[in-house]
Order: C-alpha cells, then sequence, then structure tokens
C-alpha cells in the first residue's frame, strides 16, 4: 500500500504546531526533526513501539524537556515552553501515566492542591460545592469526597483529568491513558475524550501503542519509529495491518540467525500457569510454554501484557497461584529463586541496575553475584578475596571490557558494558535455560549486537533461551519460535521462516487474527 | 560504643533499630537476675553468664519487630521504639518490686549494688581512667568489620542492603537475613546493657545506667555513616567529650551545658555537615540567555504545598 504523506488538513490554523523539533540524548536522538499540528476539536493519537520518541516529544511540549533545535507554535505565534508550569498557563497539560495524586486526601483537596484559583480560606464545603461546579462544567463523573485510595483507577484518572483540565488546560495530553485500565474503562474513558473534544474545542492528543484504541478513538494518527515521524493520517483512512506495518517498519537490516540444529529435550516446561499481579487482576492466564535444548523462544508483545510476570515466574522469583513449572525433569513449582539457579536457569532481568546488578558495589562483588555460595569462592562462612579476583577477572575477559579496577563500581561502566558483564555471568551460571529480558534495549547497534552473538552461542551449546522482547527484528532474527503475549495470554505461535510481520504486529496490538 | 555498633548493624541492612535503648535494658536486666540468682559463683564463670544472658535478653527484645517487620512489612522504627518505653515500665516494675533496694529511699528506681565479683576491672594509661567496656567496643567493632568484608553472611548483608531487589535475584533469603541481622542488633544492644552495668560506675539495675546511652549510639553511627570502626572512633569521641562534661561539673563549671548542650552542639555541626557536604559552593552569575537555557525543568506540582 502507498501512503502519501498529504494527510487532509483542516483549513483553520492549527492549535498547536510543532516544527522539526529534535531532541537528543547523548549520542541517541530521540525525537528527529518531528513536524506535529494539532487542531482544535480532534483526538489526536501519537503511535508507536516503545523508545520511538512519544514520550520525548510530550515532554518537550510540556516543558520538560527543551528541545535541540525546532519551533513550536500555539495560534500561530512562536512559543518558549520553559516549564510544566509555563506550558499549563498556556494551556497546555497532561496528565502522566501516573496520577500524581496525594493518596489519603479527597477528590476535592487534590483539585485545589497547589493551585492559585484556589480561595486562600476555603472550607472542606467551598472546595467541594467547586469541585461539583467544574464536574459539571467538564461533565466529568467525579466524586469530590471520596479520598483518592477508594477509588478505582478509572476514577482516578478521572480526578486527575479534571485537576488539568479546571485549570485551563486547552491542549489535553495523555501518556498511555489506558495502559492501568480495564477494557470497560478504557472505553468509557475514549468516549468521554471524545466528547470533551467535540464541545468545548478543545484537542485531546494521547499516546499509545495500541492498534485497536488508535483506531476507535481518534481522529488524527501521528505514527512514530525510531524518533521520526512516518506519518500522519486520518484515522478514517487507516485501517490496523497500515498501522502496524508503519509502526513496526518492514525492512529488516539484520539477516535472521541460522536456525536452531538439534534440540534436546525440554528443559523448561510451564503448564498451565495461572498469576494474579499485585493488584489482584489476573497477569498470566493459563499460560503452557514448553523450551526445548538448543531454541530460542522468542516472546514477542509490548510491555506491561506480563512478560514481567513470566520472567519472574520462570526464575521463581515470584509465586504462581496454579500450574506447575519443571525445569528438565525436576519440578520446581514456588521454588526458591536459589533452587532455580541451582538447577541451571540464568536470568537477563528487566530493571538491570537493581535487580541484576548491584550498581553501588563493585565489579568483583557482582562477579560472584551467582556463585558466591559454591566453593573455592566460598570457604566456609568466609568468601575467598583471591578467588574472587580470579572469577571476576575471567568473566570481564570473557566478555571482553576494558577494566581498569576490579574494585570500581559498576556504576561506572557504560550501559553496554555492564550489560555484557550481566550477560556473561548469567550465560556461565545458565547450563540449562536462559530467561533474558530486553537483553539489548538501551544500548548502541554494537554492543547489541555483541549481546545477541553471546546468545546465539550459548543457544547452539545447547541451552535453551527465552528471549522476551519488545523489539521485533530482533525477535525476527534470532528466534526460533516466536510466541505473543497479549494481556497475559500467549495468542499466537509461529515457527522460524513462517512469520509474517503484519499478523505479528496485529497480535501485538490485540487484534483478533485467525491463525492458520 | 555498643550502642553504636548495635544501630551500626541495622543501618548496615537499611534498617533502623531505634529500641537500642530497651534491648539495653533488657541485657541490663537479664545480666542482673543472673548475677542476684548465681551469687555464689566466681567472678570469671559468672560474668561470662551474664554476658551471654544479656546478649539472649537484647535479642529476645528485637523478636518481635524483628518479625514483624520480615513477615508483616510493620515498620521496625516504631516498633523498636515503643518497646523502649515497655522496657522501661519493666524496669520500673522489678526495681520497685522483688528487686527492691531495701536501702534506698525515695522514688530512685534501682536494684541494689551486684555482687562485688562482677564488677569488671579498669586500667589507667597515662592518667586517663579506662574502662572495659572500651575493649569489648574496639573487639566487637573489628570482629564485625571482618564478618562483614569477609564472610558470606558479609556479603549477603552488603547486596541486600544495596537493594534487595537484587537480593532476591541473587538467591537471598531476604527475610530470613532481615531477622538475623536485627536480632544481632539486639544482641549487641543487650550487650551494651550489660558491659556498661559491670564497667561502669553505677553497678546496679537502674533507670540512672543509661544516660540515652542507646539513643546516642544511633546518633553516633549515623555520623559514622554506618561504618563500625568509624562508629568505634566516634564513640570514643563523644564519649570523651560527655566523660569531660562530668568533670566540669565535679570542677562546678557548668555542668549541663558540657554534659548534653557541648555534645548537642557538635552534633547538630556535624549533622548539618554531613547534609551541607553535598552542595558544591558557586559563585552567582548573572543572570543571561545560555543560563535561563541550562536551567533545569522546575519540578511538577507534587511538590507545591498545599492551601487546603
Amino acid at each position: 500500500m502507498i501512503v502519501e504523506d498529504n494527510a487532509p488538513r483542516s483549513a483553520i490554523a492549527p492549535l498547536v504546531e510543532m516544527r522539526e523539533v529534535t531532541k537528543q540524548f547523548g549520542s541517541l536522538t530521540a525525537v528527529n526533526r518531528v513536524d506535529l499540528d494539532i487542531h482544535a476539536g480532534e483526538v489526536h493519537a501519537i503511535l508507536g513501539e516503545n523508545g520511538a520518541g512519544k514520550t520525548t516529544l510530550m515532554n518537550v511540549l510540556t516543558g520538560l524537556l527543551k528541545p535541540d533545535s525546532g519551533q513550536i507554535f500555539l495560534d500561530g505565534s512562536e512559543i518558549s515552553i520553559s516549564s510544566p508550569r509555563k506550558a499549563l498557563e498556556l494551556g497546555i497539560g497532561i496528565v502522566h501515566q501516573h496520577f500524581r495524586l496525594v493518596e489519603n486526601f479527597t477528590a476535592a483537596e487534590n483539585l485545589h492542591l497547589g493551585w492559585n484559583d484556589t480561595p486562600r480560606l476555603a472550607g472542606n464545603k467551598d472546595l467541594i460545592d467547586r469541585t461539583h461546579a467544574l464536574a459539571k462544567q467538564f461533565n466529568l463523573d467525579v466524586e469530590p469526597n471520596a479520598r483518592i485510595w477508594q477509588l478505582s483507577v478509572g476514577e482516578q484518572q478521572r480526578v486527575a483529568i479534571l485537576r488539568t483540565l479546571s485549570r485551563g488546560a486547552r491542549i489535553l495530553i495523555l501518556d498511555e491513558p489506558t495502559a492501568v485500565l480495564t477494557p470497560p474503562e478504557a472505553e468509557r474513558l475514549f468516549e468521554m475524550l471524545r466528547g470533551l473534544a467535540e464541545s468545548s474545542n478543545r484537542a485531546v492528543i494521547f499516546i499509545s501503542h495500541k492498534l485497536d484504541e488508535v483506531i476507535t478513538a481518534s481522529d488524527q494518527v501521528t505514527v512514530l519509529r525510531a524518533g521520526s515521524r512516518v506519518n500522519t493520517l486520518r484515522t478514517v483512512d487507516c485501517n490496523q495491518e497500515l498501522l502496524a506495518e508503519m509502526m513496526i517498519g518492514r525492512h529488516l537490516d539484520t539477516q535472521p540467525a541460522p536456525p536452531a540444529k538439534d534440540l534436546g529435550p525440554a528443559v523448561l516446561v510451564g503448564k498451565r500457569i495461572v498469576v494474579r499481579n499485585d493488584r489482584g487482576l489476573p497477569a498470566l492466564e493459563n499460560i503452557d510454554l514448553e523450551l526445548r535444548s538448543g531454541e530460542i523462544i522468542g516472546v514477542a508483545g509490548v510491555a506491561g501484557n506480563g512478560q514481567r510476570e513470566l520472567s519472574e515466574v520462570l526464575t521463581g522469583l515470584r509465586s504462581i497461584d496454579t500450574g506447575q513449572i519443571f525445569v528438565g525433569d525436576q519440578e520446581l513449582t514456588n521454588a526458591d529463586p536459589a533452587d532455580f539457579l541451582r538447577a541451571g536457569i540464568g536470568h537477563i532481568p528487566e530493571d538491570r541496575y537493581s535487580s541484576g546488578l548491584v550498581s553501588s558495589e563493585s565489579i568483583e562483588h557482582n562477579a560472584i553475584l551467582r556463585a558466591f555460595r559454591d566453593p573455592p569462592i566460598r570457604r566456609g562462612l568466609f568468601l575467598s578475596p583471591a578467588d574472587i579476583k580470579n572469577h571476576a577477572e575471567q568473566l570481564v575477559n570473557t566478555v571482553k571490557i576494558a577494566v581498569r579496577d576490579l574494585r570500581s563500581s559498576v556504576r561506572a561502566l557504560s550501559g553496554g558494558n555492564a550489560q555484557r558483564l550481566l550477560t556473561g555471568r548469567e550465560i556461565a551460571a545458565a547450563s540449562k535455560v536462559l530467561v533474558a529480558v530486553h537483553p539489548t534495549r538501551g544500548l548502541d547497534v554494537g554492543a547489541a549486537e555483541a549481546v545477541r552473538q553471546v546468545l546465539l552461542k550459548a543457544r547452539d551449546s545447547g541451552v535453551g533461551i527465552l528471549l522476551i522482547s519488545e523489539d521485533l527484528s530482533e525477535l525476527l532474527s534470532l528466534a526460533d519460535r516466536i510466541v505473543v503475549m497479549f494481556r497475559g495470554r500467549l495468542t499466537g505461535e509461529f515457527n522460524k521462516y513462517e512469520y509474517d510481520v503484519n499478523t505479528l504486529g496485529l497480535l501485538m496490538g490485540g487484534s483478533p487474527v485467525e491463525v492458520s | 560504643m555498643v550502642t553504636g555498633l548495635a544501630a551500626a548493624i541495622a543501618i548496615k541492612l537499611g534498617a533502623w533499630n531505634v529500641g537500642v535503648e530497651g534491648q539495653f535494658f533488657m541485657g541490663a536486666w537479664a545480666a542482673a537476675g543472673i548475677a542476684f540468682a548465681l551469687d555464689g559463683l566466681s567472678g570469671p564463670p559468672l560474668l561470662t553468664l551474664m554476658f551471654m544472658g544479656a546478649t539472649g535478653a537484647g535479642a529476645v527484645w528485637m523478636l518481635i519487630p524483628a518479625l514483624a517487620r520480615a513477615y508483616l512489612n510493620i515498620s521496625e522504627i516504631l516498633t523498636t521504639l515503643m518497646l523502649n518505653f515497655v522496657a522501661m515500665a519493666f524496669l520500673a516494675y522489678w526495681t520497685t518490686g522483688p528487686w527492691r533496694d531495701p536501702r534506698s529511699q525515695g522514688a530512685v528506681l534501682a536494684t541494689p549494688k551486684l555482687p562485688e565479683q562482677t564488677r569488671l576491672p579498669t586500667t589507667s594509661i597515662a592518667g586517663v581512667e579506662i574502662g572495659f567496656g572500651i575493649f569489648i567496643g574496639l573487639v566487637l567493632a573489628i570482629l564485625l568489620t571482618t564478618i562483614f568484608r569477609k564472610s558470606v553472611l558479609g556479603y549477603m548483608v552488603t547486596t541486600v542492603g544495596a537493594s534487595e531487589r537484587a537480593g532476591a535475584y541473587a538467591g537471598i533469603k531476604v527475610r530470613r537475613l532481615l531477622v538475623t541481622v536485627l536480632l544481632a542488633s539486639g544482641a549487641a544492644a543487650g550487650l551494651a546493657g550489660v558491659t556498661h552495668m559491670t564497667g561502669g560506675a553505677i553497678n546496679r539495675y537502674s533507670t540512672s545506667l543509661s544516660s540515652n546511652t542507646g539513643y546516642m549510639g544511633i546518633a553516633v553511627a549515623v555520623l559514622a555513616g554506618g561504618s563500625f570502626l568509624g562508629t568505634a572512633a566516634m564513640a570514643l569521641v563523644v564519649g570523651a567529650i560527655v566523660a569531660a562534661g562530668n568533670s566540669l561539673r565535679i570542677l562546678d563549671v557548668g555542668s549541663e551545658l558540657g554534659r548534653f548542650g557541648l555534645t548537642g552542639f557538635i552534633l547538630v555541626i556535624a549533622a548539618v555537615g554531613e547534609g551541607l557536604s553535598r552542595y558544591r559552593l558557586v559563585r552567582r552569575r548573572p543572570i543571561d540567555a545560555a543560563n535561563i537555557a541550562d536551567s533545569p525543568p522546575t519540578a511538577t506540582n507534587s511538590t507545591e504545598d498545599t492551601n487546603t
């Protein structure tokens, strides 16, 4: 399908224009010469994968980040947005994913907190009356007297939206508003946003990576990929396939790695795993998984669909409600992390600086994080300094990173080197299975490639690897099988060379697809 | 000094034992009880039993806060602090009831003097009287430093202290470790109690045994940044100031000023200095455009104060 970049624009001048906006973080260009027109009365979706630059772009618009170059116009005149406060004065307000409300205060109190329009000596009744009036004005259903912790997430979100609107936001930005909502709550939110845009001539921008909600809820959609704008389209002209293709990008830089040669026996088996998350909602529903020696299973999906829980369950960090887990022929259902480790499971976690590595401690300390229980490093009750040094030296040499002092803290290493250290350590620990979560996220091309090569080498030596990644091209290149995760379920399974990027994109976005 | 070490043990794991004072008195209680019950024994075996009893009692006094923190996630700061008051009520019961000193008049809460053989020896270096407690403190500080730096336990404490998630990831049983370390902290506080009672001037189980030694220990440990050897050194300095205050009082020079005023003053200066050391002095330049451009974004409204 040919896509032309001449999205129909209304004759009226846009409310906000961003022209050639660029923002760099060090060598990474997070937002690259992006244009964006937002018109009054429209709901505008910003669509892209994680790391595509959506949030950075919105942070520029709300004054949290200063662009390196580019211009921003409001009502046709150029503006400089120095701070979020300034942005709100100009009428640009954002509702973050986390609402920043005071849990123990009532909705009315939260609404008036730190607001210049709050009457000086307002009593509780004044605040409640004002809140009622504002809720009515914006047609939002908010219970002024309820304390925030008593409200559902959807209700809390309405308080946060009302707070932003009542402070004069003409452009309301929502950062992944449905990430924390149940589907009915999401539906209700979008109805409300639509009403708001149409009736009051405000503009609503929402950030999303879910195709279905973009199609149902927006008038215009801007697709970002790797920091650049791919296109801006009228939503009525789009379908999910088109958007998925634009969001993910068709071309792949790397040739797929050669497929696995000899598949061994099953090394990690999960049977009907059910887990509830901390809010009591289902995080994993009936997951069945069989990982065999010498293969890489890729788990595709947008973050927050249960990948974190899956990786924690398979390494013993989270207990399961029902189901079974086997490593080899040993049952490890609800065993300790130490038992999983002993059984030969390595783990490259998502939050590498707070759980995979102890960033305030030395390279030596981190090198033995998996091996400190075993001789020769452990000598009775004590640790042998000489053997610690040996172990750390070996690891540093294996992963080929230049280190001046093994006692310097891991924090001083570059992101790429820290990840190499972690990867090397975990592969050494992973005699049977490696659970790798976003192993190349945030790394530059060279470092990412190095990590990928190490994974392939481990696979060829007989380790079974579960690769959880949001980077579809990485999965396409490395994985021997791909499963898609959506809302706690595995929704599709593909063998190597049988992938269809569009189908994958649709499944990741939650569209029902008939898999042959 | 030993109370400082007790607090420092908990700090290593990022926990706060505010109940050092209470565990201190419970340690003293257990030791006094053993001394009264077995006063026929000679010094060394009796002292050994007293020290064992005191560490045990300190640990037991920490048991509830430790388990509550590890398994119910109840703040150990509150529970340990509140148990201090319980320990003082406990002391009031024993010193007015079963162990009341028949010779005492008025409202002094104290037992009779302990048997003479339980007094720890003192030495004198260059005319300065040195209590035996200092040696116990120094030995303990060195022992703890060694355990912390060289042992498997120390490695696990460092890891969990830096990041609980990393500890769980490394397969460390975080809850069990938390209980162990808190109990050790309580045991050390109990040890401090018996050391003060047998090595100091007040040779009885009494309210005057501690002049806020437990709380002072926490302050000392914080000032030393949780380091064991630093705590020991810091405790010597603070101890010297307090002792000097006592001497000044004997010489009839501003008594309370030396004891509390001076100590408090130094602690405040040190604490403020600690905080200020994180800042850097910069000369204010005239505000220009470039400066504004570089200024960090202001905080969002989460930090604004309340009007309600």
